[in-house]
């Protein structure tokens, strides 16, 4: 018996003392497993709107909507903690080509907690990656689907045309909403603060098509996102905690140049540079969260006077400017709120007045199980053009939507 | 783009790098970006992050699942590690066997022992690894098999056990 404890106790011993050396000779080694997973996700919505406004002479009052997107993803990671791969997502083109599908991400990506995140590819920029409200189209209940309506993917041009405006009410700078192929660089977060900037060279996606430095089509007296180059984009961020309240705050900057114009009613058009700043602040406490985001773009993007267009340009010199403040409350699958976006744009400088947009957004979402919810919501929404009514209503939206 | 457009930038971008300068403080991943923030909150009917993992890979395995191996990876290198004494005759990396050969401890020659180690899950857990030891003695007529501290087998599970959750501390420190 003696032998055997002491057999066993040596063998045992051995054990112990042989696991740390060969775990340091592996280390040494320097192994690169590169495990790595090739993932299928995606999601789809279906969504059924009813629109009840001023302009609905010629237009039906209801549509429908489907959306669906699929995301592949490669990732691997090293033996050194370096996370690595890309991911390809295609979507539905909007404007009744549902048929057909674009990317509207495609990048590569490198990610560790000592040196942060790199993506290079097409994907939103900093600013839009790290600033949007709790969601982009459904900012009173946290959806990210539509609950407000869907303006901007679902009834675009119908119930009122500017896109611009539509982007200030989300308190975001109308510059920010480009998804370019650019190159992006995220610092870890450290007590709760990171940074985060892009570049891209224009608007486009994948292979540029378009190198001028001029616009060739007639344009307006205010330029968007495709009469921008060289955007550079740079975002602070802080996420924290006090006392229980979850705090969340940011800062964000556009900067862009503005491409001229070339041809159109008007040649050789000059239009300002671009500097579009967003802020904003958050705080959840006990399922409650209650936010605001401002966007400043100035007079970013309008036309400038210039002596061979005669006095009849630019009678308008106001700034562009929104916000949106909302409060949410989430209590097990259910999750109701309440938002206001503002957003106003010069429109044409040539004409005096503004165009505004104001929208008041109740919704909310009930989640039958993880990945698998129903929506709903109302919005009150008021559009003016140059300063005269554009359109007034109300628009209700029901639908579903699948995660997988 | 005039100098005062990017005169601008300075305050972010002054911010941004002293965040980056501020080497050895403790950092964490960087934030989750927009999408992936909706996908957590969303979910996915078919579970954690969701999406299908083609080619069996597994994408919730993350250091517990590289590539080639089967099995949980930490109880894997620390079945290797603790048993590294030892001659191995099989490494099964897939079914997560390991049987080494017969080993007679120096200070006692006249006794030999045998292990079979088998890792029964993807997760490490305490129950996830099991071992088995063979003893024989030398007697006049030869090498016989004889009686097994019960301890024995449980003793090296620990040692395993433990030597996995070292590793598993390792590879999460080096990460932040």
């Amino acid at each position: 018996m003696k032998k055997l404890l002491l057999g066993s106790t040596m063998l045992v011993a051995a054990a112990l003392s042989a696991a740390p050396a060969y775990a340091q000779a592996q280390r040494n080694a320097a192994t690169s497993a590169a495990p790595f997973s090739v993932n299928l996700r995606g999601y789809s919505t279906f969504a059924f709107q009813i629109a009840n406004h001023d302009r609905d002479a010629d237009l039906r009052s209801h549509d429908m909507l489907d959306d669906t997107r699929l995301t592949v993803n490669v990732e691997a990671r090293s033996d050194n903690g370096l996370t690595y791969g890309f991911m390809h997502r295609l979507r539905l083109v909007p404007a009744g080509s549902r048929s057909d599908f674009q990317n509207d991400r495609n990048f590569l990506y490198l990610r560790s907690a000592s040196f942060g995140e790199v993506i290079l590819g097409t994907h939103p920029n900093a600013v839009d990656n790290s600033m949007a409200p709790p969601t982009l189209y459904g900012p009173a209940t946290g959806l990210g689907v539509y609950a407000d309506g869907g303006f901007a993917e679902f009834a675009a041009g119908s119930l009122y045309a500017q896109a611009g405006t539509a982007r200030l009410t989300y308190g975001m700078s109308k510059f920010s909403g480009v998804t370019a192929t650019q190159v992006m660089y995220t610092t870890p977060t450290f007590s709760g603060f990171s940074f985060s900037a892009s570049y891209s060279a224009d608007s486009e996606r994948g292979r540029s098509t378009d190198r001028n430095e001029r616009q060739t089509s007639t344009g307006s007296t205010e330029i968007g996102n495709a009469g921008t180059e060289n955007l550079f984009a740079a975002a602070l961020n802080y996420s924290g905690s006090f006392s229980g309240i979850g705090i969340g705050a940011g800062v964000g900057v556009n900067v862009a140049g503005a491409k001229d114009r070339l041809g159109g009613l008007v040649t050789n058009r000059e239009y300002e540079n671009v500097v579009g700043w967003t802020f904003r602040l958050s705080a959840t406490y006990a399922g409650f969260t209650l936010y605001g985001n401002y966007a400043y773009d100035g007079d970013s993007g309008y036309a400038k006077r210039l002596a061979s267009e005669g006095a009849a340009v630019r009678v308008d010199n106001d700034s562009a400017y929104g916000y949106n403040i909302g409060l949410g409350y989430v209590t097990g699958p259910i999750a109701v709120g309440v938002s206001y976006g503002y957003g106003k744009t010069e429109g044409d400088v040539l004409i005096g007045g503004d165009d505004t947009l104001s929208v008041l957004n109740v919704g909310g979402h009930y989640t039958l199980v993880p990945g698998l919810m129903l929506f709903g919501g109302v919005e009150f929404f008021s559009a003016k053009n140059e300063g005269a009514k554009q359109n007034d209503g109300t628009v209700i939206t029901l639908g579903t939507h699948l995660r997988f | 783009m005039t100098r005062s457009s990017l005169r601008r930038l300075w305050l972010p971008v002054t911010a941004g790098l002293l965040l980056v300068g501020c080497a050895g403080l403790q950092t964490t991943e960087p934030p989750l970006g927009r999408d992936a923030q909706d996908a957590r909150r969303i979910g996915s009917i078919l579970g954690d992050e969701g999406g299908f993992n083609l080619f069996g890979g597994s994408r919730r395995r993350g250091d517990d699942q590289p590539a080639g191996i089967a099995v949980n990876t930490y109880l894997w290198r620390a079945s290797i590690d603790t048993l590294a004494f030892m001659p191995l005759v099989s490494a099964d990396p897939f079914g997560g066997v390991i049987l080494t050969d017969w080993h007679s401890p120096p200070d006692s020659p006249s006794e030999r022992f045998r292990i079979s180690v088998f890792i029964l899950d993807r997760q490490l857990r305490a129950d996830g690894v099991r071992v088995s030891v063979f003893r024989q003695i030398r007697d006049a007529a030869g090498w016989s098999d004889a009686q097994v501290n019960q301890r024995t087998a449980s003793d090296i599970e620990t040692a395993i056990l433990t030597r996995a959750r070292q590793l598993r501390l390792d590879s999460t420190a080096q990460r932040n």
